[in-house]
């Protein structure tokens, strides 16, 4: 998962990829504590909106992994279901770090 | 230059708009943003954008609330709306349809698929305006043309009249004629075409071609209106027809005679004395064959006055005023009119009428008279 990735599949430059990642990364952080805070306050909705937000915009930029998590967590969190979340926040969480490190080393 | 076309794209979400503001711009849209449903809304009314771009799941208002408020504003109404969503299910596709969006981009979306589906709607909706702007520059033609028809004071200086005259759509259903009919006779005619469409501006040059026929030295008021009957109906369409008033006044006899067909009383102001209706009875015109039209005949002198008018003058469906019973301020706003020129009355009339703001719910022919 490389923000660099982001400038040949949506067409544009250097700069403005690292602008449009740095947006990502900072939406996916915010989202994904609002998942977290979503579990502790079992509120199912709230975690499927957070990550509803992430599938789109990970989806958008091309990070399809992150996308296909969210869209998956998304699904459960709307069924009720809260088994195996953790589970999906914590890959969430890694495909997010990688993401920094490759902001961070540019 | 062409003027760049201008799109909103409204998302919650700051990568997505960040996004598609930057795919947009460089292909020369100008780009709005707004990050909820309250926004996205007073932005399109302020900036009237060609095309929004509007997100469905959002807080607060979702996407489809906020084009339900858009095409209940008229301000708004006409802007093509394509939802983007994450949502592929058909039940959500549909409803967005119902309410009026023109296309889904479903997310995640490609960039060139954005632009793919921005370009075709911003063609389709230049068709349309196009369209829009076609038809009424037509309806301007016609517009122009009944109103050149509708004679002014100043080409019949001899026939000493006034007139305000508003119709309710560009064609409009009410209509007068000033009819030379020898040195001393003048005819005076007011009539309201049943509807006031784009058909009723035929009927009125028909009318007209009537009149000119009709009214002569050779035939009595009476008869000219009879005539007249006669062949609107064979002529108009099915239940179509014109309620009407005809005033035919020789100034060197003083002798008015009044004909009326089904149309709202005249006011008569004789000069230095308090105005009232001359009630006469009279079917409608260009329904039956059989017709009768009642006739006063009045003996007149310099100065007095007469007021011919639509019922759109007195009447107001909103308000649920008939005319018989909207006639009766109708002598009240006389007060006072009867040393005003003649030239200022309609005017004042309306002005008091109205409170000063003509708003007519359906057309509006005022004319006055003066002896």
């Amino acid at each position: 998962m490389d923000f660099r990735n982001i400038a040949s599949f949506l067409n544009v430059d250097k700069n403005e990829a690292e602008t449009l990642g740095r947006l990502l990364a900072d939406t996916v952080a915010s989202d994904l504590e609002k998942i977290r805070r979503g579990i502790r306050d079992s509120d199912p909705e709230s975690i499927s909106f957070a990550a509803h937000s992430i599938k789109g915009a990970s989806g958008n930029l091309g990070f399809e992994k992150l996308s296909q998590l969210a869209g998956e967590l998304e699904t459960l969190a709307r069924d009720g279901k809260f088994d195996g979340l953790e589970t999906f926040i914590l890959k969430m969480q890694g495909l997010w770090e990688t993401l920094e490190s490759s902001l961070s080393g540019t | 230059m062409a003027d760049a076309y201008s799109i909103l794209v409204v998302d919650d979400n700051q990568v997505n708009l960040k996004l598609i503001e930057k795919v947009l711009t460089k292909e020369g849209y100008v780009v709005l943003l707004a990050n909820n449903g309250p926004e996205a809304r007073h932005t399109a009314a302020q900036e009237h954008p060609d095309l929004i771009l509007l997100d469905i799941e959002m807080p607060g208002e979702d996407g489809f609330e906020v084009i339900q408020k858009l095409k209940n504003d008229m301000a708004t109404v006409s802007i093509p709306v394509i939802f983007l969503t994450g949502v592929s299910k058909v039940d959500v596709k549909l409803k967005g349809f119902e309410l009026g969006a023109v296309d889904y981009i479903v997310k995640p979306f490609h960039a060139q698929e954005v632009l793919a589906r921005v370009r075709i709607h911003l063609k389709l909706s230049i068709a349309t305006n196009s369209l829009v702007q076609d038809q009424a520059r037509k309806l301007r033609q016609v517009t122009e043309a009944q109103n050149a028809l509708l004679p002014r004071p100043d080409d019949f200086p001899d026939a000493r009249f006034s007139a305000f005259y508003l119709p309710l759509e560009e064609a409009g259903g009410d209509f007068y004629d000033i009819l030379n009919i020898s040195n001393q006779i003048t005819g005076y005619f007011l009539a309201d075409y049943a509807g006031h469409d784009i058909e009723t501006s035929y009927a009125t040059a028909s009318v007209k071609a009537l009149l000119a026929q009709n009214c002569t030295p050779v035939y009595s008021p009476r008869e000219s209106m009879k005539m007249i009957n006669d062949v609107l109906v064979e002529i108009l369409p099915w239940e179509k027809y014109l309620t009407a008033c005809y005033m035919h006044l020789n100034r060197g006899t003083r002798v008015m005679n009044l004909v009326h067909a089904g149309h709202p009383p005249v006011v008569y102001m004789p000069k230095g004395k308090k105005p009232f209706f001359i009630n006469v009875q009279g079917d409608i015109l260009g329904m039956f064959a059989d017709a009768t039209f009642g006739i006063k005949t009045i003996t007149v002198n310099d100065g007095d006055r007469f007021f011919i008018y639509s019922d759109g003058l007195v009447e107001s469906t909103e308000k649920k005023i008939s005319w018989p019973a909207g006639m009766n301020g109708l002598l009240n706003i006389l007060d006072g009119l009867d040393d005003v020129d003649l030239a200022d009355v309609p005017g004042i009339m309306i002005s008091r009428l109205f409170n000063g703001e003509p708003v007519p719910e359906d057309d509006i022919v005022l004319l006055c008279i003066e002896v």
